[in-house]
């Protein structure tokens, strides 16, 4: 009864909740020792990264903030926050995908920061409004982002040459990948064209390229069974199953490993893979999702800095202190140079290291597609479990894929309704 | 008046014997209290409750959430492979500690050597067993099937087929928890009377006869222990499916637990009534199987009946 154990430290959670709200905070001057905790989800290679770069800063900063940074796995995070938050046992702040603003907002686990560019004296207008405004709900900022991405198309010039391809070429219509995949792909070698994992949403950017969708902006409309939906998915069925361009029964962690391992010719994913390629030296190349015939398009992602409810007024002080050091020039083009994520800072994108870093470049140019893939519905994640890996597991193991679509549109009909 | 001096003596006495053994059982009450019983009676008020992870807008809910969970068929499929789980493990793993109790109820070196290695996959975390043999059988770049392709033999993606999927999971499990069976059955089996061995040869028994007649009902009660710990341990899974499988592919391996922990912290709307309405579902199982196992299969005193 493990379970149950948990749910009653959530009830007593509720009941400690109930007095978080009397907890007075006696104001402290800006230049006494202040500690932070901050909780964050980055569990990869790029974990390290910000580990140095908090490091830094609590090494560096002139006002005596010492930043405790505890990673943990996402799941964990989301689990415990919550009751942490309520029962004033939670982080200073936390920094967690933009997927979880809304829902923090509306549930009262973070703070309205509209106040953060008067106060720091930053000037907003330096970074990419449409980074800024996934941080934004209405015009109340509740994060300061700490990075934005989108997924790219990984590809191996190493496979590429060895096919008789440009290396310099990657495809850029998905008749081509599709036209390179095959070439690619050598069984024999337990070497394939592409990778579809059949545990996450890697084919939601195909659906739209073809002009498909899946569920309206304002998440109360239902689009997933459509012809285009069809044609897609019987295109990706047929190089999956038929042509044998990925392996079977992939994982997303098994497509990085493939990827790595150099089995894999092209997959998609985020920029979170660059550093440890790097590491390895992976001769590769990264560009934008393929266009099919609606135009190309990519799901966004990012990362926001997100104080948590009942800060007092020390904490909120000394967090947008910690938050413009990650704004500051020389925070953002390291975390960009370390780790490959698209610059977003017009100041940044300046600078000459960033001009001479190649893969960061063609990161840049491939973000100009992004997409808003339910970052703001409360039932995202629902999707996502509900509907589309069961889909996509079904649809890589051979399935009716009109049957498949119909089941996944019944199943979303009844997350809309609420059901 | 020598009687009654000796009655208050012996209720004194008496008194006293309780309030020690009172004393002694306190600290496991305690714990026993506060991680058993009132969490256990917290996700039955839960259950009845409209609340999610946020605990904003908390209403009662009646059976509500019960009515929806006899509804879910994911709740039917989660009990299936929970159940299909426990069927499965529970007996290979004691059957297969058994049959090697036959040769390991020996006080040498070897003998000992042979347990503990055993016993070693026991001590070590289901979480990095569950990843070593994720990446050991997997088709793509596993070990295993690289040196049995060698051999001329092909072997699926054990872990995303919807066949394979459950058993290999119930196999790593029963491979990880053996030894402790076999320790404790061992245990039971060194302390098995030689003179009753000694009875058996001089009436004829060999080895096999020996084990049947003398060693199985030597530890019944021992055996017993194991599958009823076993069982609860089995309708429980949770841990090796979420690293190995996490449940799929397309719902194969989803447990009751790994359910649970689905609907109350991975998928919105965060569903914490829901889930713990599942939770004590899943109590009322294990209470019940635990309660006729117990009463009917291995009752104490049972050798000698």
């Amino acid at each position: 009864m493990k379970k149950t154990a948990m749910s009653l430290l959530l009830a007593a959670s509720l009941a400690a909740g109930a007095f978080a709200g009397t907890t007075v905070f006696a104001e402290e001057s800006s230049s006494e020792p202040i500690t932070l905790s901050v909780w964050a989800p980055f569990t990869g290679s790029d974990g390290d990264v910000l580990r140095e770069l908090v490091n830094n800063y609590n090494e560096t900063n002139e006002d005596n903030i010492t930043v405790e940074l505890d990673i943990m796995d996402n799941d964990t995070l989301q689990a415990r926050l919550p009751s942490a938050v309520s029962t004033g046992t939670g982080p200073s702040f936390v920094l967690v995908g933009i997927e979880f603003l809304q829902q923090y907002a509306e549930n009262g686990l973070i703070e309205d920061i509209s106040d953060f560019w008067e106060t720091t004296g930053i000037d907003e207008s330096n970074f990419y409004e449409n980074v800024l405004e996934k941080s934004y709900i209405g015009d109340t900022l509740y994060g300061v982002p700490m990075q934005y991405n989108l997924q790219y198309l990984y590809y191996n010039k190493d496979i590429f040459e060895a096919a008789g391809l440009d290396p310099e070429a990657p495809p850029t219509t998905l008749d081509e990948m599709e036209e390179y995949a095959l070439a690619c792909t050598d069984a024999s070698k337990n070497q394939y064209g592409l990778a579809f994992p059949m545990d996450s949403v890697w084919f939601i950017q195909y659906l739209w390229a073809n002009g498909g969708d899946v569920i309206s902006e304002d998440g109360t409309e239902n689009l997933i069974n459509s012809q285009e939906n069809i044609d897609t998915l019987t295109w990706i069925q047929n190089l999956a199953v038929n042509e044998g361009a990925t392996p079977q029964g992939l994982t997303a962690v098994d497509a990085d490993t493939m990827f790595q391992a150099g089995q894999i010719a092209m997959y998609t994913s985020g920029p979170w893979n660059i550093n440890g390629l790097n590491q390895l030296g992976i001769n590769y190349g990264i560009t934008a999702i393929p266009a099919g015939s609606d135009g190309a398009y990519s799901p966004e992602g990012g990362c926001s800095y997100m104080l948590t409810a009942g800060a007092d007024d020390a904490t909120r002080e000394a967090v947008y202190k910690f938050m413009a050091y990650w704004l500051s020039d020389a925070t953002l083009k390291e975390w960009s140079n370390r780790n490959g994520f698209p610059v977003w800072s017009y100041s940044v994108l300046e600078d000459e290291e960033i001009q001479a870093n190649d893969i960061l470049l063609d990161v840049s140019e491939a973000s100009e597609i992004g997409r808003d893939w339910h970052l703001n519905l409360s039932i995202g994640s629902q999707i996502d479990n509900d509907v589309m890996v069961p889909m996509i597991e079904k649809i890589l193991s051979g399935s009716d894929v009109t049957e498949c679509l119909q089941e996944a549109s019944d199943t979303l009909d009844g997350i809309i309704a609420g059901k | 008046m020598g009687n009654e001096r000796k009655g208050i003596k012996k209720k004194t006495s008496r008194f006293h014997n309780r309030k020690s053994a009172y004393l002694f059982i306190a600290p496991s009450l305690v714990i026993l209290t506060v991680f058993v019983f009132i969490p256990l009676f917290g996700a039955l008020f839960i259950s009845l409750m409209n609340i999610d992870i946020y605990m904003n807008d908390i209403s009662f809910a009646g059976l509500k959430n019960y009515l929806r969970m006899f509804q879910d068929q994911r709740v039917g499929n989660a009990t299936l492979n929970t159940l299909y789980f426990a069927v499965l493990e529970v007996p290979l793993q004691v059957l297969l500690a058994l049959l090697l109790v036959m040769f390991m109820t020996k006080n040498t070196r070897f003998h000992k050597i042979l347990r503990t290695s055993f016993y070693l996959p026991y001590v070590c975390s289901m979480t990095a067993i569950s990843i070593m043999w994720s990446m050991l059988l997997n088709a793509n770049y596993g070990m295993l099937p690289y040196l049995l392709s060698k051999l001329g033999v092909q072997v699926p993606n054990l872990l995303s087929s919807v066949q394979w999927a459950m058993p290999t999971v119930i196999l790593v499990t029963v491979w990880k928890g053996f030894g402790y069976t076999l320790t404790v059955l061992s245990a039971a089996a060194l302390g098995v009377s030689n003179s009753l061995y000694e009875a058996a040869e001089l009436d004829g028994a060999n080895g096999i006869q020996k084990f049947f007649y003398v060693t199985i009902p030597g530890i019944r009660e021992t055996i017993g222990f194991c599958v009823v710990t076993t069982l609860i341990g089995s309708l429980q899974v949770f841990d090796q499916i979420y690293v190995m499988t996490s449940g799929g592919p397309q719902n194969s391996t989803e447990t009751l637990v790994g359910y649970i922990y689905n609907r109350g912290f991975q998928t919105a709307p965060y569903d914490l009534g829901y889930a713990s309405a599942i939770a004590v579902y899943l109590f009322m199982i294990i209470a019940v199987l635990t309660f006729v196992l117990r009463k009917y299969a291995f009752r104490q005193g049972g050798a000698e009946e």
